[in-house]
């Protein structure tokens, strides 16, 4: 089988499951519509003086919810034992790690849909204002949260106290695309102009995690 | 007095009490570890 | 003059590590322990006597010649920890996972000493304990990484996936730095700490102090990763003799 084809297959795979649970998905809909109606209720009621806070709390809010669904994105192997099967794929591994990480990069993206929506209906956000850039910030932070977030993921999947151990490796290293991201977000939400720069550190920054995640899979995913 | 000796002699003493800890703790660690080696070839004569 | 002394320090410290780490006996020690005391001695001596009283700052700014110096050992230990990852990764030989190990915790030792050292040189300055500057922030988000590495040794210890998944992090971890780095200045742009290019005005004799204290916590470095490396080499030791014979 070629790498494009085990890749595809790895990610139509996930994604067919989650849909068919609807476990994972189903959890992190209700958390995030918990967080963003607890923040509704705790921000200041004045426009003004919760916006300025909003970006970066969704940001840190995307971050938590993807949490719950990365923990559990290696479990199905894990718990059929499956995961020498992953392993055992007569292609580069690394192909593993992008279908692996392309289903949770769409699992993201879901996932940030139904944010803005919620905080379009309850912190009143005005998405429109922001236009592409929006899109393409939760586009760029999707990717980034998803392929360190996977390669993460299968670090710990064979560790006890994983639960525990996940969100410690993996905060300090998004550390980058939140702060840019927030940044980002808060920027296009007031229509100011976005520096080009960050734009392409955040790239830079996913391209990197792609990259090493590619070829450090074949590792992780020996014996 | 400023206050600044206080500020100086705490920085210099908790850079060299770390240090010093931490050479005892590795020091400690390999002392026992060469003991239990010590004990396991014994106890693999002995065996 | 004193950047080169710095520098062959750095360079031969980290090659008498790796070059202990691959063999089998570990040998000059002693003489590594003695150098760095007398390094020590030498700074601790020039701190006191030729570094002379600043106008500004009165006393408090000798703390200088002890936060600074500790950085290159912590930035060291992390480079090396990579480094050695990569290089088990490469080769899957346990003795660059025991160098790995070895130089993350002193690393760690380290950085927290510069976490330390700063606020209590900022609090008569500044006014504060803290501040969420960039250096300060970065360094802070550098400390949190490497702790989760240690964690991460503690929870995965012994089997070769587990070297192999610290090995991952190490790597991942050291190629984030840049990136925290950027994202930190983007938050926090304006910064109260004091900039490198600042240092280059330094009058001599605080120079020299600065590089006295740099080398001799470079050798500090060495010594205590090399004598954390003996012990990762009895842990290894006593676990293949007790993988050997299950009974003892």
């Amino acid at each position: 089988m070629s790498g494009a084809r085990v890749a595809w297959a790895v990610l139509r795979k996930d994604l067919l499951l989650d849909l068919r649970s609807r476990d994972r998905a189903g959890h992190m809909g209700v958390f995030a519509f918990l967080v963003v109606a607890l923040l509704s209720i705790t921000l200041p009621e004045s426009p003004e003086a919760a916006g300025a806070w909003v970006p970066a709390l969704l940001w840190i809010l995307l971050l938590l919810t993807s949490i719950l669904g990365l923990a559990r994105s290696f479990a199905a192997e894990s718990e059929a034992g499956a995961v020498a099967t992953l392993a055992g794929v007569a292609c580069d591994r690394g192909w593993v790690f992008l279908g692996k990480a392309g289903a949770n990069l769409i699992a993201l993206l879901a996932l940030q849909l139904w944010v803005a929506v919620l905080a379009a209906v309850f912190l009143d956000v005005r998405w429109e204002a922001a236009g592409w850039r929006a899109a393409a910030v939760g586009a760029l932070g999707a990717l980034g949260l998803a392929s360190v977030g996977t390669l993460l993921a299968a670090l710990s999947v064979s560790v006890r106290a994983r639960e525990f151990l996940l969100p410690v490796l993996l905060f300090p290293l998004v550390l980058p695309v939140l702060v840019i991201c927030a940044r980002l977000t808060a920027e296009s939400l007031g229509g100011d102009p976005t520096p080009g720069l960050w734009w392409g550190v955040l790239g830079l920054y996913d391209w990197v995690f792609v990259l090493i995640g590619y070829f450090v899979f074949d590792h992780v995913l020996e014996d | 007095m400023t206050g600044g000796e206080v500020y100086l002699a705490a920085a210099y003493a908790i850079v060299g009490l770390v240090l010093l800890g931490y050479a005892i703790f590795v020091e400690r660690r390999i002392r026992a570890l060469r003991r239990s080696r010590e004990s396991s070839r014994e106890g693999g004569r002995a065996g | 003059m004193v950047s080169l002394f710095v520098g062959g320090a750095v360079l031969a410290v980290s090659g008498w590590l790796v070059w202990l780490s691959r063999g089998r006996e570990h040998r000059g020690h002693s003489v590594a322990g003695l150098l760095a005391l007398a390094a020590l001695l030498l700074w601790a001596w020039m701190v006191a006597f030729h570094a002379p009283v600043e106008r500004a700052q009165g006393l408090v700014q000798k703390i200088f010649y002890v936060h600074v110096p500790c950085v290159i050992p912590a930035y060291l230990g992390f480079g090396l920890t990579a480094l050695a990852g990569i290089g088990f990764l490469r080769s899957r030989n346990e003795s660059w996972d025991r160098l790995a190990a070895a130089s993350a915790e002193v690393g760690v030792v380290f950085c927290s000493l510069i976490l330390a050292t700063g606020p209590i040189w900022a609090k008569p300055v500044w006014g504060h304990w803290w501040v969420w500057d960039l250096r300060l922030t970065s360094t802070l988000v550098l400390w949190f990484i490497y702790l989760a590495y240690l964690l991460l040794r503690g929870f995965a210890f012994g089997s070769d996936t587990a070297r192999t998944f610290t090995a991952v992090y190490g790597i991942v971890g050291t190629a984030a730095i840049p990136f925290v780095y950027f994202a930190v200045d983007l938050a926090r742009g304006d910064t109260l700490h004091p900039s490198n290019p600042a240092r280059e005005g330094l009058p001599a004799a605080m120079s020299e102090t600065l590089g006295a204290g740099m080398v001799a916590f470079v050798l500090v470095f060495g010594f205590l990763t090399a004598r954390r490396l003996a012990a990762a080499r009895l842990e290894s030791d006593l676990l293949e003799a007790s993988e050997r014979s299950p009974v003892g």
